[in-house]
């Protein structure tokens, strides 16, 4: 007993393995969503850096649509609209129309999408403050534009951005809460589920609140060491510190 | 900040405590017979139990039998006040003092009983039925076995359908959200409240695409709520349900209001008439 707050909730095994697996899949949630919004960051990076025509431009008007919307917004309109306008398909058992993405699937892909959006800016930032002396170094080594660019500016960019990305991965953690909206279980879903059940509201939600600080403390403690052991030596003297 | 701000609750709490420990002293059941009337909480806007009806009459199978329980203790079945409750605020109206006992489908659990204490039964309510398209291949509870259920978070016999019957539950927040994706085809049926998806089948593109696959596993007693440590009033309205049930007053009710006529309330009215009331 702490202020007349009641814990013993936490000693029911039934709700340890909800929060549990809820973890498990805040976690998956997390770690796909957060390896497909690198993809995405440096693929949208590249299409602008290089100049693509038509992929420029589609790439511009993605990041203004993903990044200027509420999170919120485009997860429902993922799941609860594309199956209106037609994604679904006919399950070849049952015969009955089933939507196209899963929930998993719609909370994974709104959360590529929108942090994403934030990495290509991110990225592209650090591509725009590596020196024009080492990019003309390469240059004068015979590299090719595209040798530049993955040998001597996207390196550096990454490196130079991580306290940035690192921002923006705890952004993507702390947005994976709204996945309860859709009924995906995650630790959020089971939190509400324990609430509704025990009435301790206050509780659950500072245990809820202490999970979702640890696990925002690893991925910076994480992103600290990696900067660290990528420092470029005399270049920005250790970006993180 | 967060300390003082807990303490201050927790004081608070122990205050309101100790108000509701003084108002439980005096004797309710005296008090209401010198007030000369019966303050009962019922719903307004639940048919059959309790509704108004066009020409405004409350009517219903509570009321009738708030009614008669009112006759009982006071002397009249005049001598009522019938004050509309909802299910959120109902216990805190009775604790508050401002009722004197809940008629309004009040199902029975541990946790309500540990707030207030219950009365005899005298309903069975049906609790989650399951909706699914009407092509279903679904004829029993245990068909749903690894299919996926949409429903609303909160409900406890969610439990069951994971636990007892292995479905897996797609749980919504909100009744929109469940339906539009119930709708979608995101769940092969939709398990909730047995009253309320009745209900939507009335309208006609819900009725002609689903249809109630399967009754219900749970049925919830339905007892009214009167508050603790009173136990002569509790006595009184005890031995005023058990002689409504024996005089028939719940059957009857049954009929008037279309609820149709079950083995609970009929085996309920005899056994209160074999016990003598």
């Amino acid at each position: 007993m702490l202020f007349s707050l009641d814990f013993e909730w936490l000693a029911d095994p039934l709700y340890q393995d909800w929060l549990l697996e809820g973890l498990g899949t805040t976690l998956a949630i997390t770690g796909v969503g957060t390896i497909l919004m690198l993809i995405i960051g440096v693929v949208g990076a590249a299409i602008i850096h290089f100049n693509i025509p038509v992929a420029k431009p589609l790439t511009i008007i993605m990041i203004d649509l993903f990044r200027n919307t509420p999170p919120l917004v485009q997860l429902l309109f993922l799941y609860f609209m594309l199956s209106d306008l037609g994604m679904s398909y006919t399950d070849a058992t049952t015969g009955e129309r089933i939507p196209l993405l899963s929930g998993f699937a719609c909370v994974v892909i709104s959360l590529a999408l929108y942090n994403g959006s934030i990495a290509i800016e991110v990225i592209r930032s650090g591509i725009n403050s590596v020196p024009r002396q080492t990019v003309e170094g390469g240059i004068s080594l015979g590299y090719s534009r595209a040798q530049i660019f993955r040998w001597i500016e996207l390196p550096i960019a990454l490196r130079l951005t991580i306290p940035n990305m690192t921002s923006n991965v705890v952004s993507l953690i702390k947005t994976s809460a709204q996945a309860a909206l859709v009924a995906v279980t995650d630790v959020m879903f089971y939190a509400t589920q324990i609430t509704l059940e025990t009435f301790l509201n206050l509780e659950v939600m500072i245990v809820l609140w202490l999970i979702y600080l640890v696990i925002t403390t690893l991925v910076v403690l994480l992103a600290k060491q990696l900067a660290k052991a990528l420092t470029i030596p005399g270049f920005g003297a250790g970006a993180m510190k | 900040m967060i300390m003082s701000s807990l303490i201050k609750l927790s004081l608070a709490a122990a205050i309101s405590g100790i108000a509701v420990g003084a108002t439980a002293r005096a004797d309710q059941l005296d008090d209401i017979k010198a007030r000369g009337k019966l303050i009962v909480g019922i719903k307004n806007d639940y048919v059959p139990f309790g509704f108004l009806t066009k020409d405004d009459q409350l009517k219903g199978f509570e009321i009738d039998l708030a009614k008669f329980v009112a006759g009982a203790l006071v002397g009249s079945e005049g001598d009522i006040e019938l004050v509309p409750v909802v299910a959120s605020n109902r216990i805190e109206l009775l604790n508050a003092g401002r009722i004197d006992l809940i008629l309004a489908t009040l199902g029975k659990n541990a946790e309500r009983a540990k707030v207030l204490d219950f009365t005899e039964e005298y309903y069975n309510m049906a609790g989650v039925v399951l909706m699914a398209p009407k092509e279903t291949t679904i004829s029993k509870w245990e068909d749903v076995r690894g299919l996926k259920l949409c429903g609303m978070q909160g409900n406890l016999y969610n439990r069951a359908l994971t636990g007892t019957y292995g479905a897996q539950t797609v749980l919504f927040t909100g009744t929109a959200d469940m339906f539009k994706a119930f709708q979608d085809g995101r769940c092969a049926g939709l398990a909730f409240d047995g009253p309320i998806l009745q209900q939507k089948l009335s309208d006609p593109e819900w009725g002609k695409k689903y249809k109630i696959a399967l009754d219900t596993f749970n049925y919830i007693p339905i007892a009214g709520g009167v508050r603790k440590n009173e136990p002569r009033f509790l006595e009184a309205v005890n031995k005023a349900i058990l002689a409504a049930e024996a005089a028939g007053i719940l059957v009857e009710a049954e009929k008037a209001y279309n609820m149709g006529e079950t083995e609970y309330v009929a085996k309920r009215a005899a056994d209160a008439k074999a016990a003598g009331y």
